[in-house]
């Protein structure tokens, strides 16, 4: 088993080993079905597919997501055990990848446990499950994508809640950056941001694959940011570990 | 960025990848006699680098003094020395220690338990280092140097250790120890200077130092929420263990720091001692050559630290280690070598018979405090 690997089995199990595994699961899944069946108008819509789920998605994972990542690396400083980690023989980068793979698999399993939603739409009708299973590898991605930012938060600061509030903070600005709200404003004020903004919004990129577009634009998209932001990770590690 | 200039600047540097086959104790080179060879390995009479240097041995007994495996090498050649001789016969799986009289009988007697030994798969033939084994240290610090901002911790410290050595590092809180000893083990980035565990430069060649390095941070951290057993079978995994290698290496860890009774308790309701003997089985687990431990015994009962002082009197002959402490009766009783520091810099290097000399009561406390109260 590589060094990697290692990490991440001890931090999964870890996750499970409190109740923090528990409560964020059984919230995101009451979250997501309240908002799918009743503000998504669900069965109002008469439509057989999952976009009122997916629809709510990014948003429910901003909030939540930071609150499992804002542990991985400050906790690691608070108990001390970040010396140990990195005085064991690995790189850094195995460290930081071992503890985001850690991170990606639990939302993968909440993921996973969303199958009821599946089951009903596919009795009450009969819906496109290939668009179905591209909303998901959607979900999957995005999950990706702000589990790194959040990573990143957690390995700036010792407190867990600054931690959080940034990581949720800067989720916002990548959320928030294809809302025409946002948009219209910029090409107004600053047409010059306006087109580079647009290429940012990671909403949009979410929606083309529960369409059911898998666009190898998208996939680089979502590999480059994750990768941007593990990068980020690994140096803030580097930095401030012995603080 | 030091982060990315480092990480980027190294990427023609392949060494560390040629070393990174896992499962391998520690790379045979520098002489190291594989895999510990008092202990369990030899016992089973399975070792594989050391089976495989007998045989080679064997073969090249005329010119076994430029083998860097030269623990079986000594054996063939009496001119290495019979101290390296008394440390080899063992693992060749003679029970009774036998002098190397000549090159001929040791190499043949080598080759009779290298043909009953399992053949070893792994090529663990010696390095290219033809220095001899005895003369190189293990640790070698080069004016190790650590500010922060305008404090300085660590000031231009020098200094080498070789295997068989117990190095004492003694000080007042505050005078660097834990620091140096983080840079030692690579945790810290130094201002300036270097830190090199048998030849490999902890900050260039990290992951390659790290293997050969047992460290016990201060406060021995542990994950709280984990079993000792399943704590130690996870440092064991990440250093690249597994199946029943993986096992035996968790049994002989527990074993030797007496924690079978609590394997299976949550390291969190362990008491202070019983969690720095986790930490200090955590070290022991891939058997290094290098042991850098921050004061192994501090909480510790006084059986409890009587047997860790024996475990470290032990190991000494086979390993170099570094203790950091404040009980200076065990820099008498333990160590073969006293360092103190005192405002980042070093006030005495000697043997602690010499350092007790120096003050006409003949007390180490009395010797520390005029050391230490003078610097400061």
């Amino acid at each position: 088993m590589t060094p990697t690997l290692a990490i991440a089995g001890r931090e999964l199990r870890a996750y499970f080993a409190t109740p923090v595994a528990t409560v964020f699961i059984v919230i995101f899944l009451v979250l997501q079905g309240a908002l799918t069946f009743n503000l998504g108008q669900f069965f109002d819509r008469g439509q057989a597919d999952l976009n009122p789920f997916f629809a709510f998605i990014p948003w429910v994972f901003l909030l939540l997501i930071p609150a499992i990542t804002m542990r991985l690396w400050a906790e690691e400083r608070r108990l001390g055990t970040i010396e140990l980690l990195l005085t064991l023989p690995v790189t850094q980068t195995q460290a930081v990848l071992g503890k985001f793979l850690a991170a990606w698999a639990f939302c993968a399993i909440a993921l996973v446990l969303t199958f009821p939603f599946v089951i009903a739409v596919n009795i009450l009708g009969n819906p496109d499950n290939g668009v179905i299973a591209s909303g998901y590898l959607g979900c999957l991605l995005i999950a990706g994508a702000f589990l790194s930012i959040g990573a990143a938060m957690s390995a700036l600061t010792r407190n867990q809640v600054i931690a959080f509030v940034l990581a949720v903070a800067l989720c916002l600005v990548f959320a928030a950056a294809s809302n025409p709200i946002v948009s219209d404003f910029l090409t107004a004020n600053a047409p010059a941001v306006a087109g580079f903004t647009r290429r940012l919004a990671i909403i949009e990129r979410f929606n083309n694959f529960t369409r059911g577009v898998i666009a190898l634009r998208d996939l680089i998209y979502f590999a480059s940011f994750i990768a941007f932001f593990l990068f980020l990770n690994t140096v803030l590690v580097d930095q401030r570990k012995a603080d | 960025m030091g982060y990315a200039a480092r990480r980027f600047g190294g990427l023609t540097n392949t060494a560390w990848r040629r070393n990174g086959e896992r499962g391998v104790t520690e790379p045979a080179q520098d002489g190291m006699p594989g895999d510990a060879v008092a202990n369990s390995a030899a016992a089973r009479g399975a070792t594989t680098s050391n089976a495989v240097g007998a045989g080679v041995a064997a073969n090249n007994a005329g010119s076994a003094a430029k083998r860097a495996d030269a623990a079986t090498a000594a054996a063939a050649v009496p001119a290495a020395g019979a101290a390296r001789g008394g440390a080899a016969t063992p693992a060749a799986g003679a029970a009774t220690p036998e002098v190397a009289t000549g090159a001929a009988s040791p190499a043949s007697r080598a080759v009779a338990s290298g043909a009953t030994v399992a053949t070893p798969a792994t090529a663990a033939s010696g390095g290219t280092d033809s220095r001899p084994a005895s003369d190189q240290p293990l640790i070698d610090i080069d004016h190790l140097s650590k500010r922060f901002g305008t404090f300085t911790a660590v000031d231009d410290l020098s200094f080498r250790v070789h295997r068989g050595e117990v190095l004492g590092f003694l000080g007042p809180n505050g005078a660097g120890k834990s620091t140096t000893m983080r840079m030692l083990a690579g945790f810290m980035t130094p201002t300036a200077g270097s830190a090199r565990i048998m030849g490999h430069d902890v900050q260039q060649d990290g992951v390659a130092a790290r293997r050969l390095l047992g460290f016990l941070p201060e406060g021995a951290p542990t994950y709280p929420e984990m079993s000792v057993a399943g704590f130690l079978r996870f440092c064991a995994r990440v250093r690249g263990f597994s199946g029943s290698e993986l096992a035996d290496r968790v049994e002989r860890a527990l074993d030797l720091t007496t924690l079978r009774g609590v394997r299976l308790q949550p390291v969190e309701t362990l008491s202070k001692g019983f969690k720095r003997r986790v930490g200090l089985a955590q070290a022991l687990l891939h058997d290094p050559p290098v042991l850098v431990l921050d004061e192994p015994t501090d909480g510790l009962d006084p059986n409890q630290k009587h047997e860790v002082r024996g475990l470290i009197e032990r190991m000494a002959p086979d390993k170099a280690i570094v203790i950091s402490t404040h009980i200076l009766e065990e820099v008498e009783a333990v160590c073969t070598r006293a360092i103190v520091i005192a405002g980042g810099r070093i006030v005495a290097d000697e043997t602690p018979r010499e350092l007790v000399a120096r003050h006409p009561s003949g007390r180490l406390e009395a010797v520390f405090r005029q050391l230490t109260m003078e610097a400061a």
